[in-house]
């Protein structure tokens, strides 16, 4: 029975038209594209990221340090497992959409939960292997390739996430138990899980604080100590390292035996919990419902407002980034002077303060691409703004704007805060400020034409289009494209003229972008939204 | 009046799922559009209002063309599908008005037609909950009432009884009496053959995507019952 299940989960899962969001066999031109936009997308990543951890396993290995890549690569997986589960076990264990579907069949309960359990660990290996794969690279090109060492690794590797799975999704369970009462479950929901990454971030933060002028002796310290705490972590780098077959045995024992007592364990949990989910409380007010009258665009914003903070995952994904360029610019204040150190010491990459806060407020501000997701979002909603008189272009501005008001606000902020901190020269100010707010705009243009062009309205979970569709990865990732025009702007600019010049000319660029694509939403909006099949 | 004339829509260049349909409801109709499961009924009401585009035809919404001036025909009819799906995120209310925004209807005049519907509908006090809470019911009069509070000329209603309780069907049968009354016209699907006989004073039968059968509904039927005729319909070749 487990691998029916299995196989009929997979096929929902995982089949191509689930992934692209278009069936391939209708639309071949669009499966095409949507192909070469996701391969566009891993070889970024990769890229990124593999050249950023190539670099760090030659300096580590320089150091004789390249063992703390083994650390990095069961951190990196453990994190991505934890995040993975906090967002995604309640959907697929805990309350799952088919289980008035498969409750009254003949199947026992724990067939069920091993079943989902088990796509949910696909899933999870999927996303840690996009991590694994360039650092285990890194890893085996400066400490040597050796087959057996190698099949340690893959081993040890599947064992990574099983720990954090069982741990996270009782603790997601337990913030959904907790908020299920409430009125505002969702923003509760979001605000406890925004306070357990920044609560992880700030915790990393304070154990690698050891006042060594080294960076990579701190991070050797730090990833020692983690490593002591979690014996997982000393038996995972002694098996890879040593090639300690007993490491490796406590290992694969220690984490399928836990992962099976939990598949055994929690399955009277996922039926209550499932059960509960299911039953649906109206509280009666003896006080009337008073209306509101809005202009349409102020409308369209509050539904997208309501739409974001009830959806945790769309407002984590995509909140984390202004929230986090507001606390770096408030946590500069009190690290100002360290911060300057750092610009004078031999870790420098040779950027200034200012040029630095603007690649962290580009960064941050290319995180927040609600525009490249929204309009999927109406899912099976999508009918009522089909059928109700508001022009198509109208939707996309209304949602154009909210992307603007969800990231340029905190970004300016946080830019007036660094102002003060790095004492950054008013005029230079006032054009950083002109290249924030010309990127965001565009940012957010861009995004529209996206989803205009890479719709998802078919999905069961929100997470499928705001981290698993062709829309939501070339908006962040084809921000980044557009990003890295800017920085060859600046850096041919900045050869003959001034800095301030050569940002004046980012943005300018910017705001000659954003023109030719609201152009383009003006006049073509119209006649792909009649296309799109619902 | 609502003018279908010629419409013809195929589904992937191969399922033609309405085949040159000719309908004219005049306003004070009450039209039922009886079909088989993948008749067509959908895919009408849907071009209809305005959510599909259609390859041939036009359909004329008192004067206005869905075709070429959209926002003039949606501004005069509702829509509700079969399935009441709205923004779950929303209250109650907050999707009321969105709709009374959408459709520019004055602060006074909106919160008294909420006031009366959401009454009539007893779904006044949960108004102020998120729809997430709402069972299918009372979404599906939420929707009826968001239909009526821009009071449009035309109403389309895709299976409009399905999950309704006997009162709120009632109810819903007695708005559309009122809603003629004042002029405007109603066109629904059902498989209810028995709503569609007492309740409609017109009705059409589809069939693989064509018309087999319109007009008032005592010439449709002419001495027998509607379910026989239906049948009957569907068992010829």
């Amino acid at each position: 029975m487990y691998g029916k299940l299995i196989k009929v989960f997979f096929k929902e899962n995982f089949s191509l038209k689930r992934l692209l969001g278009t069936d391939p066999k209708k639309h071949k031109v669009k499966t095409i594209l949507l192909m070469l936009t996701l391969l566009y997308a891993i070889v970024s990543f990769l890229g990124v990221f593999g050249f950023m951890f190539f670099d760090l396993g030659k300096t580590l290995n320089q150091y004789g340090l390249i063992n703390v890549m083994l650390i990095y690569a069961f951190i990196y997986s453990s994190v991505l497992a934890v995040m993975f589960v906090l967002f995604r076990a309640n959907g697929y264990l805990f309350n799952y959409k088919d289980y008035e579907l498969l409750e009254p069949l003949p199947i026992k309960t724990h067939t069920v939960v091993l079943a989902k359990t088990t796509v949910m660990l696909v899933f999870i290996y999927l996303s840690v292997l996009a991590f694994l794969a360039p650092i285990s690279f890194s890893y085996f090109y400066h400490a040597g390739f050796d087959t057996v060492t190698f099949i340690i690794f893959v081993v040890a590797a599947l064992t990574i996430p099983l720990i954090p799975t069982i741990v996270f999704s009782f603790l997601s369970l337990l913030v959904t138990r907790i908020t299920a009462g409430m009125r505002n479950t969702n923003l509760l929901s979001i605000i406890l899980l925004f306070l357990f990454f920044f609560g992880i971030m700030y915790l990393a933060m304070s154990v690698n604080s050891f006042g060594d002028a080294n960076p990579l002796l701190n991070q050797q310290a730090f990833m020692e100590r983690i490593g002591s705490a979690y014996p997982p972590i000393k038996w995972f780098v002694g098996a890879i390292q040593d090639q300690n077959f007993a490491y490796l045995a406590f290992l694969v024992a220690s984490n399928f035996g836990l992962f099976a007592l939990f598949i055994f364990s929690v399955q009277k949990l996922v039926v209550s919990t499932n059960q509960r989910a299911m039953a649906k409380i109206t509280r009666k007010h003896t006080k009337a419902a008073i209306s509101k009258q809005r202009s349409l665009m102020a409308s369209i914003s509050v539904k997208e407002f309501k739409k974001f903070i009830n959806t945790p995952i769309y407002a984590l994904n995509l909140g984390i980034g202004p929230l986090m360029l507001l606390i770096l610019s408030v946590a500069s204040i009190f690290y100002a002077d360290t911060i300057n150190s750092y610009f004078n010491t031999e870790f420098n990459i040779g950027v200034t303060a200012d040029i630095l806060i603007l690649i962290i407020i580009a960064f941050c501000i290319s995180m927040v691409f609600s525009s490249a997701v929204s309009l999927s979002l109406e899912g099976k909603n999508f009918w009522i703004l089909r059928s109700m008189p508001i022009a198509p272009k109208t939707v996309m501005y209304g949602k154009l704007l909210f992307n603007v008001y969800l990231g340029l606000p905190l970004a300016l902020i946080s830019l007036i805060i660094f102002k003060f901190t790095f004492n950054i020269e008013p005029i230079t100010f006032i054009i950083m400020a002109f290249f924030t707010i010309s990127l965001s705009l565009m940012v957010s243009a861009f995004g529209s034409i996206i989803n205009l062009f890479l719709p998802k309205f078919e999905y069961r979970n929100p997470a499928e289009v705001v981290k698993q569709s062709a829309a939501a990865l070339l908006g962040l990732f084809g921000t980044w494209a557009i990003l890295v025009i800017d920085g060859f702007i600046f850096y041919f600019a900045v050869k003959g003229l001034s800095k301030d010049i050569a940002i004046l000319m980012m943005s300018l660029f910017n705001w000659l972008l954003f023109g030719v694509m609201m152009l383009f939403i003006e006049r073509k909006t119209e006649s792909l939204f009649i296309k799109f099949e619902v | 009046m609502l003018q279908i004339k010629n419409v013809s829509k195929t589904y992937n260049h191969v399922t033609k799922a309405c085949d040159k349909i000719n309908l004219t409801i005049e306003p004070g109709d009450i039209y039922g559009f009886i079909g088989h499961n993948g008749a067509g009924k959908t895919t009408l009401l849907k071009s209809i209002s305005g959510i599909i585009n259609f390859e041939e035809g036009d359909i004329s919404i008192f004067g206005h063309s869905i075709k070429s001036d959209p926002l003039a025909a949606k501004r005069i009819i509702a829509y509700i599908p079969d399935n009441p799906d709205i923004y779950e995120s929303l209250t109650g209310i907050e999707y009321l008005d969105f709709v009374g925004d959408v459709f520019n209807i004055e602060q006074r005049k909106r919160q008294d037609l909420i006031d009366k519907y959401s009454q009539m509908f007893e779904i006044k006090d949960v108004l102020s909950n998120p729809i997430s809470s709402y069972s299918h019911g009372m979404k599906q009069k939420l929707v009826i009432i968001s239909a009526l509070i821009h009071e449009p000329k035309a109403m389309l209603l895709d299976e409009p009884f399905v999950g309704l309780d006997p009162k709120a069907s009632f109810l819903l049968k007695e708005v559309f009496r009122e809603q003629c009354a004042k002029g405007a016209l109603i066109f629904f699907s059902t498989h209810v053959l028995e709503v569609a006989e007492k309740l409609c004073n017109k009705v059409a039968i589809i069939k693989q995507g064509k018309i087999v059968a319109n007009g008032l509904t005592e010439d449709v039927i002419k001495d027998q019952s509607l379910e026989h005729i239906f049948l009957e319909i569907l068992n010829e070749a």
